[in-house]
């Protein structure tokens, strides 16, 4: 981790002697494995469209892996853990058991070409040194090229890189939502009771609701193609996936500009009432949804209003 | 709260079997609404209609709203299924490109868009509102008039509008109120006179 | 009121006063005039050139023939339980503090931390529960600078399947 840290801080030195602003992006390695390799625990705030939500996290290490636990600390208590690609969610007290180990075994964290493509779409620059949570962060800013994606900003903490705060802002740096750390013990004593309490039995406790992770995909080409793409957002899957309530498989192609992705769904239009057109919004994240030539195509992405519609609009088959 | 917010709180008091919240939504969209179906619908007099009966659908449908687009957007998408039931109905090709989505609803106030709508009845009421509220404009302190005007035709909050004008929260909601209490003064007669004609 | 009234109608107030105002609004007809008279105001400043028409008093007399409508019961529980859910389902991708996200109900509304809303932002449109399937089957996919679990996705679906009960 120290090994690492450095490696961060010198990223940064480097670069400030050769004149310019910009960072190395090699900070970013840090900041994602400080997440998995720190034992910590904390209150965070979530802000969002003018609300909070406040959650307690614990994340610790032991021989066998990584133990997370998440607990909401406003209305009805409902705590998660997860271990190994598991989840364990409990809600007023009844214990459901999640398997999600397929989606953790096949998608690794930031690859190096996302690396890459991230710095093609975005200026990152340092941004000073403020304190948060009580420790000492660097900020780094993360300027889209066009105001087709929302600016990133993040705090991660000098000595450990794990991140302490971060904020999406639109481009007139309003704030879209951001996540605060408000309290936080990194290291040190931190409380590991619940683990083998809580590690669950079998699926048996209470009346226990089995939900069904979304299944895996198999991957396709459908000929539905994208004619107005943000520059920089490149294809990076596309699939054909069974989803809940859906007697169809839907396609899913994803494209990501290495910070952002935006998905977007294709399925036989079922005439439901429900699927008029339509925008939504939750904190960053934006679903646009319409019918087209009888397809109910759904697109969503951690990118402005404007760019899910504009992505949207020029979705077409490309097929005979 | 936001102004969608206001509606959401409507919505729900109406959801909760309270007519009168309805009647609050209707005051406030009837001449958006009324603005939108008009684009379809040329005849005034008919349009007028079409624009109730998509008040009363929207109202007969309210229970199975979710909030889960703006009110008005929904409101919308009803009036202008209303509209184009009422187009096929009487065999008529709607006059505008049918494909009318979210965007539009949330962006049609532009107003090359819009086409005069009128009839010689209501014309006259409408001119004499619009040139009492515009009169009434121009008479208030200039103050009253820039807060207002920040308000309703620049959409600014409260608190933006405080900075632009550097002055406190509470002077904005105050001087606003006053502005819109001058002008509602001199159109009060004018609407009472009025009460039972078309305007 | 009538300043009360005017703030309203510019979002302006909290939720409770609002609530509590609509209630006396209700009560008075005098303040529902002020209402419509201050809508058709910002009306004729942004669009001076359609302003005829009051349905408002025909809506009304048809509306005297309507049922009193309700939303099924217990439709606005459910309906806070799965946004929240999905809230937290939502955010993941961009974010990295924790792998996790929040899952809590209860939003409180902040005023005084109020963040702006871009134009075109649907505002708190609150995705269908039915969308959440697409936002996690998104956010599987999304780049994961910082660890990014399913876990609120879960959360939400968990809570969609308890109300569906």
């Amino acid at each position: 981790m120290r090994a690492a840290l450095y490696g961060l801080l010198l990223a940064v030195t480097a670069n400030t002697y050769a004149g310019e602003r910009q960072i190395s992006l090699d900070w970013l390695k840090i900041v994602a494995f400080a997440a998995h390799q720190t034992d910590y625990s904390g209150v965070f705030v979530y802000q969002y469209d003018n609300r909070v939500e406040t959650s307690r996290i614990t994340h610790v290490i032991e021989a066998d892996g990584e133990y997370e636990r998440l607990e909401s600390l406003d209305g009805p208590k409902r705590e998660i853990i997860r271990h190994h690609g598991q989840v364990w969610c409990y809600i007023n007290r009844k214990m459901t058991q999640v398997d999600s180990q397929q989606m953790h075994s096949r998608f690794p964290a930031l690859l190096p070409e996302q690396i890459s493509t991230l710095s093609e779409n975005y200026q990152a620059r340092e941004a000073g040194t403020e304190r948060v949570a009580g420790y000492n962060a660097q900020v780094f800013l993360f300027k889209p090229n066009d105001n087709l994606r929302y600016v990133h900003k993040i705090w991660a903490h000098t000595d450990s890189g794990l991140l302490l705060k971060v904020a999406v802002l639109d481009t007139n740096n309003q704030v879209v939502e951001q996540y605060i750390f408000t309290q936080l013990q990194i290291g040190g004593n931190i409380d590991r009771s619940w683990i083998g309490a809580k590690k669950p039995p079998q699926r048996d406790a209470g009346s226990p609701t089995p939900v069904e992770p979304v299944k895996s995909g198999t991957l396709t080409d459908s000929a539905w193609v994208v004619g107005a793409l943000p520059p920089g957002f490149k294809k990076t899957m596309e699939i054909q996936r069974a989803m809940r309530g859906k007697h169809a498989p839907v396609t899913q192609i994803v494209f990501s500009d290495g910070l952002s992705a935006i998905s977007i769904f294709v399925e036989p239009d079922d005439g439901d009432e429900d699927d008029v057109e339509g925008l939504s919004s939750r904190g960053a994240v934006n679903l646009y949804h319409k019918v087209l030539d009888k397809h109910l195509i759904t697109v969503v992405g951690e990118v402005p209003p404007r760019t899910v519609i504009q992505v949207l609009d020029s979705v077409r088959y490309n097929g005979k | 709260m936001s102004d969608r917010e206001v509606d959401q709180q409507l919505v729900e008091r109406v959801q909760r079997g309270d007519k009168h919240a309805f009647d609050l939504l209707v005051s406030k969209y009837q001449r958006k609404l009324g603005r939108l179906i008009s684009r379809f619908v040329r005849d005034p007099a008919e349009a007028e209609d079409v624009t109730q009966d998509a008040f009363i659908k929207a109202y007969r449908a309210l229970p199975g709203f979710r909030g889960e687009s703006a009110f008005y957007t929904w409101l919308y998408r009803i009036g202008i299924n209303t509209a184009k039931n009422h187009l096929l109905a009487n065999k008529r090709r709607p006059m505008s490109n049918m494909s009318f989505d979210a965007e539009d609803a949330e962006s049609f106030e532009d107003a090359s868009l819009l086409r005069e709508v009128s009839t010689p009845e209501n014309e006259l009421m409408s001119k004499q509102v619009v040139d009492a509220v515009q009169t009434s404009l121009q008479q208030l302190p200039e103050d009253l008039r820039s807060a207002l005007t920040l308000r309703e035709i620049e959409g600014l909050s409260y608190e933006e509008i405080a900075s632009v004008m550097n002055c406190p929260i509470g002077t904005v909601r105050s001087r606003i109120f006053r502005a819109r209490e001058a002008v509602a003064e001199n159109l009060r007669p004018l609407l009472e006179t009025s009460k039972n004609n078309r305007w | 009121m009538k300043q009360e009234i005017s703030a309203l109608m510019d979002g302006e107030l909290f939720e409770d006063e609002a609530e509590n105002l609509l209630g006396r609004i209700k009560r008075d007809s005098d303040a529902h005039g002020d209402w419509e008279i201050y809508h058709l105001i910002g009306d004729v400043l942004r669009q001076p050139e359609h302003v005829h028409c009051d349905l408002s008093a025909k809506v009304r007399k048809r509306m005297q023939d309507e049922p009193i409508v309700l939303a099924p019961h217990g439709r606005a529980v459910k309906q806070k339980m799965r946004t929240v859910a999905l809230s937290a389902a939502a955010s993941l991708a961009a974010v990295g503090v924790v792998a996790w996200m929040s899952l809590q109900i209860g939003h409180e509304t902040v005023p005084q931390m109020a963040m702006k809303q871009p134009v075109l932002r649907p505002a708190s449109a609150q995705i269908r529960p039915k969308a959440n399937d697409y936002l996690m089957a998104h956010h599987e996919f999304s780049p994961r600078i910082i660890d990014m679990s399913g876990g609120a996705s879960y959360i939400h679906t968990i809570a969609y399947t308890n109300n569906e009960k």
